[in-house]
């Protein structure tokens, strides 16, 4: 008889403990995982019979704070929800812990606690090349110098196409050439950079750029053979130099240098003025300047290389000042 | 007949010349402003006045009397109008009448040992152009506006001796000249536009020396004691350097001169006389390039003076023709007809003359020239 009673006694506190312990995870963030600005607390349980209020207390080096919110179980006592974990870009970086408890009136469920770390930072783009809305040609050698300590993994595409070589994980300093000679035909081009650190923060880049491979044709408007020219005068130049795209020559790739007619350097014409003059055509004036000591005959020399590095074949016309 | 030959002969020389008719050193009617200038430059050089010094020095040689004589003329100007390209243009120029300009001065005086001295200061030739053209291809631009105004002018500065011999029919002589050769040019030219493309935008001038010898002859034959042959000439003159006029217009040409005028006695009226002439000059030795370029050329002259004299005064009248064949690439043939009297009153020590040229193509020429000469 006294074993029975015994046996009923456990029986009983059997199943009360049953009956008033319930279960309770935190299915992300995971323990160790990493952290950006927005982020979200799963969690789910079970043996539930009235609503469950669960808090997450986020504990960093310089504080902490709380977040909560009640969930109400389901037919079969089981519950789930979320809690919002976001960071402003402001709050300090590192190691965090997350204490999750859940509480029930009458009921009873395990805490979880988390060690996260949490990284607010995009990664920073300290330089790039090339240039944004460039001209290139040829193997363009790409480089991007990222300031990240967590770096993740990145990629480059150009045309939103993959090229050789173009992703890698923890590298900050990145550096891929790509061969433009494959193109069928010139145009614009975007050069896309994606890097991402260990929080899931992106940066997104975009290098827009032109490939040029064909040369600039440059043309002396002005002087010519046969201009009457007078000794000792001054000399206006004026040649006009076209390409293929909007922009892709630029004033500094033409020089007019005045040469004896074996080639030897004289002096360089000055330039006036630079203006765009229509249809990617530009005209570039500028003065030969008299000087004592000139030859009796000489050469006006043009040379333009555009912005992509084709150079133009070069012009030149001989003047006899007074002929 | 004659008149026909005549006119027919003017039409052929009279061709008008597509550039410049103007020449550097050379003056229209050949003639500074004497009175070989009305009778075509036909007595350059078988006259005897202050413009033999440098015509002909031999012709001082007669000149027993010192004497003075000024001239001023119309120097020549013209306006040329460009069309098609300007490497290789065609031009058309009309003459116009220029400054009233000192063209001549001279004095000569006979030296005590035999012989004459003269010095005189000559124009020689003037070019002042104004050339223009619109719409005209330079360089790649064929719808440029361009105006230049070219002007040269060459004086010649000569001192000479001139000695005839006893009979009084033959002389020779010889001098030293000095030639001053003043160039500018003012060129601009432009696409219109706005702003206008500036193309040429120049303005120079120049002044530049060089030396040249003259030296002639005279004679009067015995078998034609009214007939006077002259020939004389003038080396080729180098200018001195200059960066601006060398490259343009290096030497003045050298000249040969042959000449022959003949008198006939009681011509149309008793004591009245008349003086045909013909004049031929060759030009040679010059060099210049572009708007100077000068090449070897002929020049003609050939005219006559009719002399009225009556008890108290002479009154010459003349008739001439001048040709001035091109002188250069830019330069066009120039004709002339002339014309021209005087009022040389007797016993009294100066004379005075006015000639005209007419040129062919416009213009005018027209000078005075004043001739004082001291009585023994």
């Amino acid at each position: 008889m006294k074993c029975i009673r015994i046996g009923l006694i456990l029986a009983a506190v059997c199943t009360a403990v049953s009956a008033f312990a319930g279960t309770f995870n935190v299915t992300s963030p995971t323990n160790g995982k990493w952290l950006g600005t927005t982020n979200t607390l799963n969690f789910n349980g079970s043996g539930a019979t009235v609503q469950v209020t669960v808090v997450a207390v986020i504990t960093s080096p310089g504080g902490s704070t709380t977040v909560s919110t009640n969930v109400n179980p389901d037919f079969n006592g089981n519950f789930s929800g979320t809690l919002p974990l976001n960071f402003s870009v402001s709050v300090a970086q590192g190691d965090y812990t997350i204490a999750v408890t859940a509480t029930e009136p009458g009921n009873t469920y395990s805490p979880v606690n988390l060690n996260v770390k949490v990284d607010t930072k995009t990664p920073k783009l300290l330089q790039f090349s090339p240039a944004q809305n460039s001209f290139s040609k040829g193997i363009i050698p790409i480089s991007f110098k990222i300031l990240e300590d967590n770096m993740k993994d990145w990629r480059i595409t150009v045309g939103g196409a993959d090229i050789p070589n173009n992703t890698g994980t923890t590298e900050t300093t990145l550096n891929v050439n790509y061969d433009s000679s494959t193109l069928e035909t010139d145009g614009s081009q975007n050069v896309s950079l994606s890097a991402k650190d260990q929080a899931d923060n992106t940066l997104a880049f975009i290098i827009p750029l032109t490939i040029d491979r064909k040369p600039p044709n440059s043309v002396i408007q002005f002087p010519q053979a046969g201009s009457p020219i007078r000794p000792r005068s001054d000399i206006n130049v004026i040649i006009d130099i076209a390409d293929q795209f909007i922009a892709s020559i630029d004033v500094t790739g033409i020089d007019v240098v005045i040469q004896k007619t074996d080639g030897a350097f004289i002096t360089r014409a000055s330039r006036i003025s630079w203006k765009d003059i229509n249809n990617n055509m530009w005209r570039w004036s500028g003065r030969i300047r008299y000087r004592s000591g000139f030859p009796s005959t000489y050469k006006v020399v043009v040379s333009a290389i555009d912005k992509a590095g084709n150079v133009a074949v070069r012009q030149e016309v001989t003047i006899r000042p007074g002929a | 007949m004659m008149k026909r030959i005549l006119f027919i002969s003017l039409g052929v020389l009279g061709t008008a010349g597509s550039a410049i008719a103007q020449i550097p050193d050379l003056l229209n009617t050949i003639d500074a402003g004497s009175r070989s200038m009305g009778a075509g430059g036909a007595f350059g050089v078988t006259s005897s006045d202050s413009m033999s010094i440098l015509n002909n020095p031999a012709g001082i040689g007669f000149l027993t009397n010192r004497t003075y004589s000024l001239a001023f003329r119309t120097m020549p100007r013209s306006n040329t109008t460009i069309t098609g390209s300007l490497s290789n243009p065609t031009f058309v120029t009309e003459g116009a009448g220029g400054k009233n300009q000192l063209g001549h001065f001279g004095t000569t005086m006979p030296l005590k040992n035999g012989g004459t001295f003269g010095f005189s200061y000559q124009v020689g030739g003037v070019l002042d152009d104004f050339r223009q053209g619109t719409n005209i291809t330079i360089g790649s631009f064929n719808n440029a506006t361009y105006q230049e105004i070219i002007r040269a002018k060459t004086d010649f500065y000569t001192f000479a001796i001139g000695k005839a011999n006893g009979d009084g029919n033959k002389s020779i002589g010889y001098g030293l000249t000095f030639a001053n050769l003043n160039l500018s040019d003012k060129q601009n030219a432009f696409v219109p536009g706005n702003p206008p493309t500036q193309l040429i935008d120049s303005d120079d001038a120049a002044s530049t020396w060089g030396v040249g010898l003259v030296a002639g002859f005279q004679t009067i034959p015995s078998s034609h004691p009214n007939t006077t042959f002259g020939g004389s000439i003038r080396t080729p003159i180098k200018l001195n350097n200059n960066n601006f006029s060398t490259p343009l217009y290096s030497t003045i040409p050298g000249q040969v001169s042959l000449g022959m005028a003949s008198r006939q006695d009681n011509f149309r009226g008793k004591d009245n006389f008349l003086v045909t002439g013909v004049q031929g000059s060759y030009y040679f030795g010059g060099s210049g390039t572009g708007i100077f370029d000068r090449s070897n050329q002929i020049v003609f002259g050939a005219g006559a003076e009719f002399n009225l004299v009556r008890d108290d005064f002479t009154i010459p009248i003349r008739l001439g023709f001048s040709h001035i064949a091109a002188g250069g690439t830019q330069f066009a043939d120039r004709n002339t007809l002339t014309f021209g009297f005087g009022i040389h009153p007797n016993n009294t020590p100066w004379s005075l003359d006015v000639n005209y040229g007419s040129p062919r193509g416009g213009g005018k020429d027209f000078a005075v020239l004043l001739n004082y000469r001291f009585q023994k």
